[in-house]
């Protein structure tokens, strides 16, 4: 059995295809029965979000495994051929592992460390799991995954500073007011991207809000919403000198507030520094504002600044980050080395028990002679108890050469010293409780 | 006797080191997570009983309250500082970068302290009572708060910086706001200040009722009393006239520097009739 992982994502296929390749919540169930169909694919995950399609399957082929999916998609798609070529990617079972881990962990995403991809994968697996798409060993697979992405939001920097212009606008203020309860906000013009820093400066308490546009309607509009009060244009600058921060993004051509006109409202507001996020284009407020004392000004540029210098920094982290996936994929890489044995061991184990009982019966029935309930248990326990360490060597032994390159050289001396051929066939055909066994001991690591 | 200062010294030293280290991997790493912290405060607080271990040993070597060589004044310096800084750290998180700043000044201070003679003193008979050392210590209680008073005003001016630069570092974000610092950097001055001028009184009164003197023009008085103005022109400035910020933590820088020229250069230059040992 092998792990293959084939997709698209914003890097290697244009929009116009991502489009069309894009799974609804809807379309899942419908496109895991259409895969799992084909006789190559065992079980699988489609992860299907805006910027990326991805489907993990578990085939005994990996060619095979590659082309029932890349016809599946096709059929269920209706997309051509060479299209579809073009940009999928194809990773086999290390790799394929890897790529997971990176998705999950964010190292994939557009915006480098994103948190959000993580939830997706988790609905991508629950998914599919709702639909019985899911065996041990994505199962295994998706966990690991998840436990990856949580270990990198939570062991790196990689999420810490802000990747949006309103929310580097936030990361400014805490840094000039501290916390921002009780902050007051003047909004100077409602637009689109001055109302969206204005709601996440709210949402960090930042409470008492003043409005100002052009047409009062939609100033008392907006003010209304966040429970604060609407300003006559005509008295900006006594909104200026009481407010906390100030966010304009006017249409006006010229600076609506001059160095001299600040100065003034500075004086009035006794110098509490004052933080102005100038939206707009053309600028707003005199960009010499910033040189008096108590007042920072940022305008759209230094704000996508500040932004880049965090994209910086979350490249260091995605430094950090690969490690943490290493080790993560290297446990899983292990679990699944010893799934190979499992069989193995269920079926030494299995005739170890069937000689045990054959045994007891035997010699119960006759050779002990008459035993009461408590000495038949006692001669259960004894022998179970022999036949337990004499196994536990040899199976240890088995799931530590499993991790090793040449370990089919040990399960097949092991099936020949104990004739275990015949077992294992018998294993394979039905599904076997060591290794369920081990899944669930797995599932039991919390996930979320 | 002298091996049992030294060791103590070096020991207390070291820890002192050490706490420093911690608190800047602590500033550098900050995804290292609480251990490295926990650790930093423990070794502050062990550095804070080597001190307090060796102070003890001279109170009973000496039978008089260390303050009166130069070597004394400095343990008392670094003693009162890290007893401040113990009490920050204790208060919130965020004032851990301010120890990270803060420590290793406090450290030179003990370090300095090696430079100069340890033995104690004969001391005369009217310095043997209780208010002269009343005296020294509030004064040196003070030049402990207003060196964390400027640690703070040079953290905020190097945020100032870089906000008005509009250059965004990886540590800003652990840094404590504008605010924070500015808000601190007055309670330290106003509580310092109160210090100062009670230290003043302290010794008028004392210096009255030995030598019928409240007030000798000599040169480590009236330098301190250029001090005293600096602080009450800040808390002037700052109360009266709303002065914040950049302006106002000039003026707390200028203040410590007077402190520190009256602390380490005055003495060595002028010689001085009462205040001949710190």
């Amino acid at each position: 059995m092998e792990i293959i992982a084939l997709g698209i994502n914003h890097m290697t296929a244009p929009v116009e295809i991502r489009e069309k390749i894009v799974f609804t919540e809807n379309q899942l169930e419908g496109a895991l029965t259409d895969l799992l169909q084909d006789s190559f694919l065992k079980e699988c995950v489609v992860l299907s979000t805006c910027n990326r399609t991805e489907i993990y399957a578990v085939t005994p082929d990996p060619g095979e495994g590659r082309e029932a999916v890349l016809s599946s998609i096709r059929k269920l798609k209706c997309i051509d051929r060479d299209a579809l070529q073009s940009c999928v990617y194809y990773y086999r079972f290390g790799e394929a592992v890897e790529h997971l881990l990176r998705v999950a962990a964010g190292l994939d995403s557009m915006i480098l460390g994103e948190t959000q991809i993580l939830g997706q994968v988790k609905n991508a697996y629950e998914q599919a799991d709702a639909c019985n798409a899911v065996g041990k060993i994505l199962h295994s697979l998706f966990r690991q995954a998840l436990i990856c992405g949580k270990r990198v939001h939570s062991e790196t920097k990689i999420n810490e500073n802000a990747a949006s212009v309103s929310y580097a606008a936030v990361e400014l203020a805490k840094s000039i007011f501290g916390r921002l309860v009780n902050r007051s906000i003047l909004l100077i013009s409602a637009g689109k991207m001055s109302e969206l820093t204005l709601r996440h400066l709210y949402a960090q308490g930042a409470s008492e809000v003043m409005v100002t546009n052009r047409t009062r309607e939609r100033a008392e509009e907006i003010a209304c919403s966040y429970g604060g009060k609407a300003l006559d244009y005509a008295r900006i600058e006594e909104g200026i000198s009481k407010v906390d921060i100030v966010i304009t993004s006017t249409g006006a051509p010229h600076f609506i507030i001059t160095r001299a006109q600040m100065a003034r409202i500075m004086r009035t507001r006794k110098n509490r520094p004052l933080f102005i996020i100038d939206i707009a284009v053309p600028r707003d407020i005199d960009p010499a504002v910033n040189e008096l004392p108590n007042v920072y000004l940022y305008d759209i540029d230094d704000l996508q600044g500040v932004v880049d210098s965090n994209m910086k920094s979350r490249e260091r982290e995605a430094g950090r980050a690969g490690v943490i996936i290493a080790e993560e994929a290297a446990e899983f890489q292990t679990w699944f080395k010893t799934l190979d044995v499992i069989p193995l061991i269920a079926a030494l184990r299995k005739k170890a028990e069937a000689i045990r009982k054959e045994e007891l019966q035997r010699h119960l029935s006759s050779k002990l002679g008459k035993l009461d309930p408590k000495e038949q248990k006692a001669v259960d326990n004894l022998t179970k108890s022999i036949i337990n360490r004499i196994l536990r060597d040899p199976v240890l032994r088995i799931k530590e050469f499993a991790i090793e390159e040449s370990s089919e050289v040990y399960v097949d001396s092991l099936c020949r010293l104990f004739e275990l051929e015949g077992e294992l066939y018998a294993e394979e055909t039905t599904p076997d409780s060591a290794s369920h066994a081990v899944a669930q001991k797995k599932a039991g690591r919390k996930v979320f | 006797m002298a091996n049992l200062y030294v060791a103590i010294y070096s020991f207390t030293l070291s820890l002192y080191m050490l706490a420093s280290l911690l608190y800047y991997l602590d500033f550098k790493d900050d995804g290292a997570g609480k251990r490295l912290l926990f650790y930093a405060g423990l070794s502050l607080k062990g550095a804070f009983a080597g001190l307090s271990m060796l102070m003890l040993v001279r109170l009973l070597a000496y039978r008089y309250f260390p303050a009166y060589t130069f070597y004394e004044t400095l343990l008392l310096l670094t003693f009162s500082a890290s007893l401040i800084l113990i009490v920050l750290q204790a208060s919130h998180h965020r004032f851990r970068q301010i120890l990270f700043f803060t420590l290793p000044l406090v450290t030179f201070f003990l370090f300095l302290a090696g430079f100069f003679p340890w033995e104690g003193v004969e001391l005369l008979p009217e310095l043997r009572s209780f208010w002269p050392f009343l005296h020294i210590f509030t004064i040196i209680g003070a030049y402990a708060i207003m060196s964390v008073a400027f640690m703070a005003s040079l953290m905020y001016l190097s945020m100032d910086y870089l906000l008005k630069k509009k250059r965004r570092l990886y540590f800003m974000e652990r840094m404590p706001s504008l605010n924070t610092l500015d808000n601190l950097n007055y309670i330290l001055v106003m509580i310092g200040f109160a210090l100062l001028t009670l230290s003043f009184m302290l010794g008028a009164f004392w210096a009255d009722r030995v030598w019928g003197s409240m007030w000798d023009w000599e040169p480590k008085q009236t330098f301190a009393l250029v001090t005293w103005i600096v602080y009450a022109t800040y808390l002037y400035f700052r109360i009266m006239s709303g002065w914040r910020g950049k302006s106002i933590s000039l003026l707390n820088i200028t203040g410590f520097i007077t402190i520190i020229f009256n602390y380490f250069v005055i003495r060595f230059i002028f010689s001085s009739n009462f205040h001949v040992f710190f």
